[in-house]
This record gives C-alpha cells, sequence and structure tokens, in this order.
C-alpha cells in the first residue's frame, strides 16, 4: 500500500510540474473577441447555472462560471445569483459587507458585456478590456507569432490621399487566427462621378516607362512581392524594399501601417 | 462471515454520510463537456479523501474492548494504515483533476485554481495540509532509509494539524458543514484521547513482582496490580510503559507484549524477549518498580468457535499467547481439544516448553509436539499429519518469526485448510 501511495505522490508531482511547464511554455489561445457587447436581460437569463454562470453587477455583465469552485463559499452562495442581475449580493455579502478591492480587480477578468440599456462608458471599457488583451499577449506570444504583435481577426482597408496625378493607393488585409491571411495592395484612380477608372496594376504603358527608368523591375511584379513579403512577415517593418522600387515601398509600408493599427 | 467485523460496518455507514450528502447536493446533470466531469469527480474524490482520512484518525482511538469489534487492535491498525492510504491517493486525485480540469476547457490554460491569489486561502490550507502529509508519509516511503518506530510515531503527530487544516479546507467550501463538524471532532477528539488524556485516563498502575528468567534473552515479568486486577481473555497484549528512571532504555516509552498468564491467575505475566533497546532494559528490571499498562487489547484467540478442535503453531517469542491459553485449559470447562506445535531452532530456544508438557499431562485435551528446525528441517505436512492426523479440520492459530509464517501460511493453505480458518496476529506497526 505506501508503495502504491508514494507512486501516486510521484505520479502526482510530475503532472502537475509538466501542467505548470505547459502553462509557461504555451501561448496563451488569442482572446477571441476582445470588444464588450449589450447584452440583453433574456440572454443573461440563459446563464443560469453553475455550468455557465452571467451575473449583472453595476450595469456590467461577467462570466463567472470558472470562478465557482475558487470562491471561498459553498458553490449555492455564488450560483443562487447566476443568471440575474447581481449588484446586491456583490455589495453585501450577506454580512453586509462589500467585496473586497482584490475580489474586484478578479472580477475585471470574468467581463464580457454591459446590460441592455445600462449607464456605461463604453470606449473607455473597450480600451480597458483592449489593454488587457495587449498586457496578455506581450506575456504570451512568441517571436514567430507576428513578433509580439496581436490582430483581431477580420479585414481591414486603407486608402491614402490622391497624389497629384488623381492616383491614390489602396491596401486590403485579412487576418485570421493572429494571422494576416491575405494582402491587395495597387493604385487607383477615379473620375469626376467617384467611380474608379484606373488601376495601376493593370497599367502596361506605365510598366514599361518603369521598366526603362529601373531597368526591368515594375509594378507587375513588386506589389505581389511586397503583398507576400508582409504575409510572411506578419509585421510592415518586416518588408524589405525592393531596388527600383522605393516609392512604392514607402507607400506599401505607410499604408498596412495604417490598415494594421486598426486591427490591434 | 468471518472476514467483516461490526467496527467496519459503523465505520462504513459514517464514511457514506459525507458522500451521500455530497452526492445528493451534486447529482451529476448530464453533460458532453468534460470540465463539468473534472470538477465534479474531482470535488467527490475529495470528499471521499478528507472522509478516509478522518475515519483513519477515528480509528486511531484504542480502547479496550473497542478494538474487539474490528477483529483486535492489530487488525484495526491495517485497517487504519489502508483507509490513510486510501485517503492520501484520493487527495492526490483531487488536487489533480481540479488542476486538470482547466486543462478540458480548451480556452486559456490555466493555474489559478491551483494556485488562486493569497486571498483564497481555503486552496491554500488544503495546499499546506497535503504538504503536512506528505512529510508525515515519507518515512513510510522510506525516503530515509528505514523507519524508527518511536520518531515515526512523533512525526505521524502532524496528521493532527494536517487533519485540522484539511478541515479549514473544507468548511468554507461544504454545503453541508455540518457533517464536516461532526466528523472532525469525532476525529479530532480520537486523537486528542489517545496522545493527551489516555497516557493519564487509560493506564492502571502496576509493580514488578518478579522477574524469571527463561532463557538467557528472555524473560517473564510478573506484575502485580497496585488497584484494580485487570480482566482479559488469553492470547490478549497490553501496552506496558516502565516508570523506571534508572532503566537503560525506554523508560516512559509503550510497548506492547503479550499476556502469558491465565486470566484466574491474580499476576499479570509478560513474556519479554530481548528483540531491541527497550525490552533489553527490561531484562533487568528490578522488582518494586513501578510500570503502567494499558489494555488489554487483541482478538487473537478469543474463542470464536468454541466448538471446534484447535490446531496451535507457536514460534519463538510467539508462544506466549499460546502459554497463556495453555494455562487457561487448566481450569477451562470447553471440550474443544487442542494440538500444540511449538517450533523452535533447538531445544535451547524453546522457551516455557517444560511447564508446556506438563500441562499436557494434566489435561487430556491438551497435547503437545515440539519441532526443532535445526534437527528436523522445516515442518511438513506429513510431520503435521504423523502427530495431529486430524489438523486439516481444525481452527489454525499462528504466531511466530515473520519466517515461519511465510513457511507456514501456505503450506496450510496447500493441505486444504481455507484462508478463513487460519488466524495470525502479526506485531507489525504497533
Amino acid at each position: 500500500m505506501n508503495k502504491f501511495a508514494y507512486s501516486a505522490l510521484i505520479a502526482f508531482v510530475s503532472s502537475l510540474l509538466t501542467l505548470i511547464a505547459v502553462v509557461w511554455v504555451a501561448p496563451t489561445v488569442a482572446e477571441s473577441d476582445a470588444r464588450v457587447r449589450e447584452i440583453t436581460l433574456d440572454e443573461l437569463a440563459t446563464h443560469n447555472s453553475a455550468d455557465s454562470c452571467w451575473k449583472e453587477i453595476e450595469g456590467l455583465v461577467y462570466d463567472v462560471t470558472d470562478f465557482i469552485d475558487r470562491h471561498p463559499t459553498p458553490a449555492s452562495v455564488m450560483t443562487q445569483w447566476c443568471g440575474r442581475p447581481s449588484t446586491e449580493g456583490w455589495v453585501d455579502k450577506g454580512n453586509g459587507r462589500p467585496h473586497s478591492q482584490g475580489a474586484e480587480a478578479l472580477l475585471d477578468d470574468f467581463l464580457v458585456g454591459y446590460l441592455e440599456g445600462a449607464d456605461v462608458d463604453l470606449a473607455a471599457l473597450n480600451q480597458s478590456i483592449n489593454e488587457a488583451a495587449v498586457d496578455a499577449s506581450e506575456r504570451t506570444a512568441t517571436g514567430t507569432e507576428g513578433q509580439g504583435v496581436r490582430y483581431r481577426d477580420g479585414s481591414y482597408y486603407a486608402e491614402a490621399e490622391p497624389g497629384s496625378r488623381g492616383t491614390f493607393g489602396i491596401i486590403e488585409i485579412s487576418v485570421q487566427g493572429n494571422r494576416i491571411v491575405g494582402v491587395y495592395f495597387d493604385e487607383f484612380a477615379r473620375d469626376e462621378d467617384g467611380t474608379v477608372n484606373y488601376r495601376k496594376s493593370a497599367d502596361m504603358n506605365y510598366a514599361e516607362r518603369w521598366r526603362r527608368v529601373s531597368g526591368g523591375v515594375t509594378q507587375l511584379s513588386t506589389y505581389p512581392a511586397y503583398e507576400r513579403m508582409l504575409i510572411e512577415q506578419g509585421v510592415p517593418e518586416g518588408v524589405d524594399a525592393i531596388s527600383g522600387a522605393t516609392g512604392a515601398h514607402e507607400a506599401f509600408v505607410g499604408l498596412a501601417a495604417q490598415a494594421l493599427s486598426d486591427a490591434r | 462471515m468471518r472476514w467483516f467485523k461490526p467496527g467496519e460496518g459503523i465505520l462504513l455507514v459514517l464514511g457514506l454520510i459525507p458522500v451521500a450528502i455530497f452526492l445528493l447536493n451534486h447529482w451529476p446533470s448530464p453533460s458532453t463537456d468534460p470540465v463539468v466531469w473534472f470538477r465534479w469527480s474531482g470535488r467527490l474524490v475529495g470528499v471521499v479523501g478528507l472522509t478516509l482520512l478522518l475515519l483513519a484518525a477515528l480509528m486511531s482511538l484504542r480502547l479496550p474492548k473497542l478494538d474487539l469489534m474490528f477483529g483486535g487492535l492489530p487488525r484495526l491498525w491495517r485497517i487504519h494504515r489502508l483507509v490513510g492510504f486510501m485517503g492520501f491517493v484520493n487527495i492526490l486525485l483531487h488536487a489533480w483533476l481540479l488542476g486538470f480540469a482547466t486543462v478540458t476547457q480548451g480556452r486559456t490554460l490555466s493555474l489559478a485554481g491551483l494556485f488562486p491569489d493569497v486571498a483564497n486561502w481555503p486552496i491554500w490550507a488544503g495546499w499546506l495540509a497535503l504538504a503536512l502529509m506528505v512529510v508525515f508519509l515519507a518515512p513510510t516511503f522510506q525516503f530515509f532509509g528505514r523507519l524508527n518506530y518511536q520518531r515515526w510515531k512523533r512525526l505521524h503527530l502532524l496528521s493532527a494539524p494536517a487533519l485540522v487544516l484539511g478541515l479549514i479546507h473544507t468548511l468554507p467550501l461544504a454545503d453541508q458543514p455540518l457533517v464536516w463538524w461532526v466528523l472532525g471532532a469525532l476525529s479530532i477528539g480520537a486523537i486528542v484521547w489517545r496522545k493527551v488524556l489516555s497516557p493519564h485516563l487509560g493506564r492502571s498502575a502496576w509493580e514488578v513482582a518478579e522477574v524469571r528468567q527463561l532463557k538467557h534473552d528472555v524473560v517473564e515479568i510478573c506484575l502485580k496490580p497496585l488497584g484494580e486486577p485487570m480482566r482479559y481473555m488469553a492470547g490478549q497484549f497490553v501496552y506496558l510503559t516502565p516508570q523506571v528512571p534508572g532503566l537503560s532504555a525506554g523508560n516512559r516509552e509503550e510497548h506492547p507484549y503479550t499476556i502469558a498468564s491465565a486470566p484466574s491467575d491474580p499476576m499479570l505475566r509478560l513474556g519479554i524477549k530481548d528483540l531491541g533497546d527497550a525490552s533489553h532494559a527490561l531484562q533487568q528490571v528490578p522488582p518494586g518498580s513501578r510500570v503502567d499498562v494499558e489494555g488489554p487489547y487483541g482478538d487473537f484467540y478469543l474463542r470464536h468457535y468454541p466448538k471446534r478442535d484447535q490446531l496451535w503453531l507457536g514460534g519463538g517469542i510467539g508462544i506466549t499467547p499460546f502459554v497463556s491459553g495453555a494455562r487457561a485449559m487448566l481450569d477451562d470447562q470447553t471440550d474443544a481439544s487442542v494440538h500444540l506445535f511449538y517450533l523452535s531452532q533447538d531445544e535451547y530456544r524453546s522457551y516455557y516448553l517444560d511447564e508446556l508438557q506438563n500441562i499436557a499431562v494434566k489435561q487430556s485435551r491438551f497435547d503437545i509436539t515440539a519441532h526443532h528446525f535445526s534437527v528436523q528441517g522445516a515442518v511438513t505436512v506429513a510431520f503435521l499429519e504423523e502427530h495431529c492426523p486430524d489438523f486439516r479440520d481444525r481452527e489454525v492459530y499462528l504466531c511466530g518469526p515473520p519466517g515461519m509464517m511465510k513457511h507456514l501460511i501456505p503450506l496450510l493453505k496447500r493441505a486444504g485448510i481455507t484462508g478463513n480458518a487460519i488466524h495470525s496476529e502479526v506485531f507489525d506497526f504497533l
């Protein structure tokens, strides 16, 4: 029996160390949607059990499911509030006293949204939750994954001011799972009605003129090259200039940075 | 049911109460989410683990007669050990399941459940309790070589703070704290009785009247009661605590010794072989010395089956309970007969042999056969058959050194005696 207990102890300690090592080494899974959203009373009411427990406290809605086990009372003290406005239980723990500041700090981690019609400062909330997400990513992201940068899923577009000849650069970047998966870069021009009537990538006359000046390279190959480098490198700073196309490089990097600033 | 004792039934019922309360409060709702199952089973084994540890503590209660409900103190200790280790393994599983529940979430890997904020003190109390358990169990894992019994006993006292911490961990988290308060109070009460009260209230005072040297390394100490004499049965043992400041070792240390006298004897006689420091010192204990006695304990050959004839196999100092039994046969009125095989290395190492042979002459229902290993080799079935042809039909009692037991028990089973009919008492871990 003591041999069995000893083996169990060794197995326990080893697996615990493994867990600690894994948590340390593995990057945290990206926050899928670091933006608070509006939640109706009806939606709140569907999360009314220990398996999924949401609570409204002072206008904000928290998913406290994971905390029930850690809460230092019988689970029922917490679960009786699941799925409903719970400010009362928050400001009075049952002994007339409110929860501590430490508890308040813990609560922030579980924020999922705000109750429909509640008077909350949305901009400040989104900013703080994004800061928290960036903090988390800086702690855990590894070099290969966008060099410490986190992007939210979505497509991002930026457009430059029209130049002297009326053309303007545009860029569209698609992000999925914290990776840039698609990039389109070009220069357009519009007619008086605003319709796009010119695409530089399709302008072969321009390409011929460029080829004479640069001694070979044109937009035909450099635009796709810059697009590919951005996908591979993950950040605009990783895109190297191609000799003979430095002006395009400057425009590309500027636009990419502008579009991606929305993605962070 | 020969293997199930009433005391075990009581423990089983006690132990099922907290588990039943947990199941009633948390009957699992059907779910495909592994997190739910990890959490649920994690808590369940936590409840089971603490319950087992509290029962193990309860079993440290040592009270004469109470141990008979468990088939004697040595058997009670074996259950205590088994239950304690099972409790420990369940506690490990408890922490493991709750720790790995977050892994199954597939969301954020987190250690926060296992190592939360300091503000979450019940969790840390649990960790501290587990750490204390590892410390006091360490000697049984033989981290530091063979364990020293007296030191082990002192270290094992850490189980008391470990239990208190375990309760601190559980009480704020429990649905029905009352059951834990009750079980906890019973268990802590058992430890307090054993370690604080019983040394004063549970012992009686005796005086060494005579020390008979049986061989160079065996004495029989005769004790005279200073208060009430003790009522006991043949084959039981007592804890002896010498109160002799001049003793070379083991003064005020309690050790178990088997009673050699018949229950009708006004003197309490203990057969003591020089096997360690404390028993060595007792070989020289001067008559007139004060000793404390706690007991009697043990259920070795309480006459459970008075109608059946008996086969006794004794070796070394393990002959002592049979000496008590044989002396008692001189004045008992039952009609079961006994055949004693006295196994020893040689004639010189046969203590009490003359007296036992004398009893065989006087009491026709008692027979004795001496067997000397150095002359006749190991005991065989043929040898038993030759001297006691119906030995297969008897209730068998064995007491002796481990080597003898290891040889005899398989031999008896091969000869067709069922394990149920074989009774042995091992002084292991007392």
